[in-house]
């Protein structure tokens, strides 16, 4: 394992901000695969498992399991900046890295942050990003992949060597069209969005299961020597499969009774919202299909149509 | 009179609920003009012209032909804390456009907003610079629908309106989606972020009052400034501090430099050192300075209009 400095910004009032990578195996090799963590402040989740991917690889390289022709470069944090101040976004303009790809070397500041990182990863093989959503909950773990074309089939087929519980398609919208799964795509490259179950708080066991996910899919990919074992066979599905469950009429406390992963039947009570006075129950959500919790809303305090559950279809 | 455009239940006893003031002219039939502001918290300028333009239309009804709806707070959570974004999710309500009607709370805003000015002859969106940046008053037009609304942008007496791209990760703003719908947008900056100044304030209603009595809607005589220079992408050339620290200005914002002149330095006020000088790369109109004055390397400090001098 190398430990290698691939970005430095001097920063007013601060250390230099340094992006660090650590690299596995023959630098020259010609297939790679690059694995970015956290790229917003708080996806603690993310960086922690980037961490520990550094960590299980490093114990693989000493036990000789890199294949000869192959190299990782693992980038657990690449925004320490904003994660030392607890800032999502970055701290002065609250731009997002994550819609800046493939960035500018003479551009604003996080586009020559972006451009840092991107000059990194951008002529590997394969990408995974750890990524978080914007929406505030927790999600079944799964792998993500944008639908750009040709290279976006051929990662589909792909994604199922994770053996996470799903592989969910999605058809970028404009906004998505910054983003570094997008980017690398356009760019050549097979990228793969893994998602944890949690984003600013660590979830140790799902954190075990993508460093597990990340070893399965090196392994299929003969970046990796040895046998593939555990996971799971992948349900697959576009994202415009999940069901949202809304508070319809009401806003108030959210009393959940489901949690990613649950069962659930058509016409099955998932929560309630309490009135925020009496504590009376003010609407019952109710399951509108068959299928399987895929995201759960985690904060107590719910607004009117806000979308607390989203349920895969049963496939 | 106020009616309501949308309204949603908050958690604890309240309602998040968004207003107009629908001002009936009565010299008759006429266009209906939307005059918005507030999308984001921290831009207060808007709030000037809200209450300046429906006195003064409320003083001469007579003169009006049609409506004029005005919505002085599109977020009203954010105005009232005055907070950029939508507070609790801290998003930008100006990228969730056209929203969707079936959507989270803030994307059924967003659709409603949209429904309700849909079908108007023009709308006018009022906002503030960046609260890290000091501009000239301006309209802001994207490229693809410049020739339906520069005859428009250009009464609105601002000192520039400015013709710009618009890259596709940027474009769910509320005039890009009305826009699209064929409502005539216009998007206008001026004074300061959380400021409100009066000045400006009162050319902007006389320029709104001159957009609606050309779509012929205004019969009272309004105040025309000199109609502002239009630029393109090409005309504007951006300036960045290449090293982190202090910026302190050498310049007015608005003044006229030539290339080579001192925009400013960076300094290091723990070392007492300048660290860079930041020096004009053209001549022409100093027309955004910065006001924040921490800055990292590629943070804009100014923006300068070549061709002026």
């Amino acid at each position: 394992m190398r430990r290698l400095t691939l970005y430095k910004l001097d920063v007013p009032y601060r250390e230099s901000m340094r992006i660090e990578g650590f690299e596995f195996g023959n630098p020259d090799a010609s297939v790679t695969c690059s694995i970015v963590g956290s790229t917003r402040g708080d996806e603690v989740q993310q960086a922690y498992i980037g961490a520990c991917i550094v960590n299980r690889l490093t114990q693989l390289e000493e036990r000789g399991r890199m294949a000869n022709d192959a190299r990782v470069l693992v980038i657990p944090c690449a925004n320490p900046l904003s994660m030392n101040v607890g800032n999502r976004f970055w701290p002065t303009d609250r731009t997002d890295i994550n819609r800046l790809f493939p960035g500018a070397v003479h551009g604003t500041t996080t586009e020559r942050v972006a451009a840092g990182i991107f000059s990194a990863v951008r002529d590997s093989t394969y990408g995974i990003q750890l990524a978080s959503f914007n929406q505030q909950g927790d999600f079944i773990p799964h792998i993500r992949v944008m639908r750009t074309g040709e290279i976006s089939d051929e990662a589909l087929r792909l994604a199922v060597d994770f053996r996470m519980p799903c592989v969910v398609e999605r058809v970028p919208d404009d906004y998505d069209k910054g983003t570094l799964n997008y980017v690398w795509q356009t760019w050549g490259t097979h990228a793969f969005s893994l998602y944890s179950q949690t984003t600013d708080r660590i979830d140790h066991t799902s954190a075990n299961k993508a460093v597990a996910a990340t070893t399965r899919f090196l392994t299929a990919r003969k970046i990796l020597r040895g046998r593939m074992s555990g996971g799971v066979d992948s349900i697959s599905f576009v994202d415009t499969q999940l069901v949202n469950v809304r508070t319809e009429e009401s806003a108030g406390y959210l009393e959940s009774h489901v949690k990613p992963g649950d069962s659930v039947k058509r016409g099955q009570e998932l929560g309630v919202v309490l009135d925020a006075f009496d504590a009376h129950v003010r609407e019952r959500l109710i399951a509108p299909t068959d299928g399987v919790v895929f995201f759960c809303r985690v904060k107590d305090l719910v607004q009117q149509r806000m979308v607390v559950f989203r349920i895969a279809p049963e496939l | 009179m106020i009616q309501t455009v949308f309204a949603a239940t908050l958690p604890v006893g309240e309602r998040l609920v968004v207003h107009k003031n629908r001002i009936e002219g009565r010299g008759g039939k006429g266009p209906r003009i939307a005059v918005v502001t507030g999308i984001h918290g921290d831009e207060l300028e808007g709030q000037y012209v809200a209450f300046e333009l429906a006195q003064r239309l409320r003083e001469r009804l007579g003169d009006l032909r049609g409506v004029v709806d005005i919505y002085p707070a599109l977020n009203p959570l954010g105005m009232s804390a005055a907070s950029h974004g939508v507070p609790l999710f801290d998003l930008d309500l100006d990228r969730t456009f056209p929203g969707n009607p079936n959507g989270s709370l803030n994307e059924a805003l967003a659709a409603a907003i949209v429904a309700d000015i849909k079908g108007a002859n023009a709308c006018v969106d009022i906002q503030a610079p960046d609260a890290h940046l000091r501009e000239l008053s301006q309209v802001r037009v994207e490229e693809q629908f410049s020739r339906q609304l520069l005859p428009l942008a250009q009464l609105l007496n601002t000192q520039l309106v400015w013709v710009h791209s618009n890259p596709a990760t940027q474009r769910a703003t509320l005039a890009h989606a009305l826009n699209t719908l064929r409502t005539r947008t216009l998007t206008v900056e001026i004074g300061e972020s959380l400021h409100i100044t009066a000045d400006s304030g009162n050319w902007l209603c006389e320029g709104i009052l001159r957009l609606v009595e050309e779509l012929g809607g205004w019969k009272s005589s309004s105040i025309a400034l000199p109609t502002p220079r239009v630029v393109h992408d090409d005309d504007v050339i951006s300036v960045t501090s290449e090293a982190p620290g202090v910026f302190l200005p050498h310049v007015e914002h608005g003044s006229v430099v030539r290339r080579g002149d001192l925009l400013g330095v960076v300094a290091d006020p723990l070392g007492a050192d300048i660290l860079r000088e930041v020096l004009a790369p053209v001549g022409g109109l100093v027309f955004s300075l910065r006001a924040q004055p921490i800055v990292y390397p590629g943070t804009m400090v100014a923006r300068i209009l070549g061709g002026y001098a």
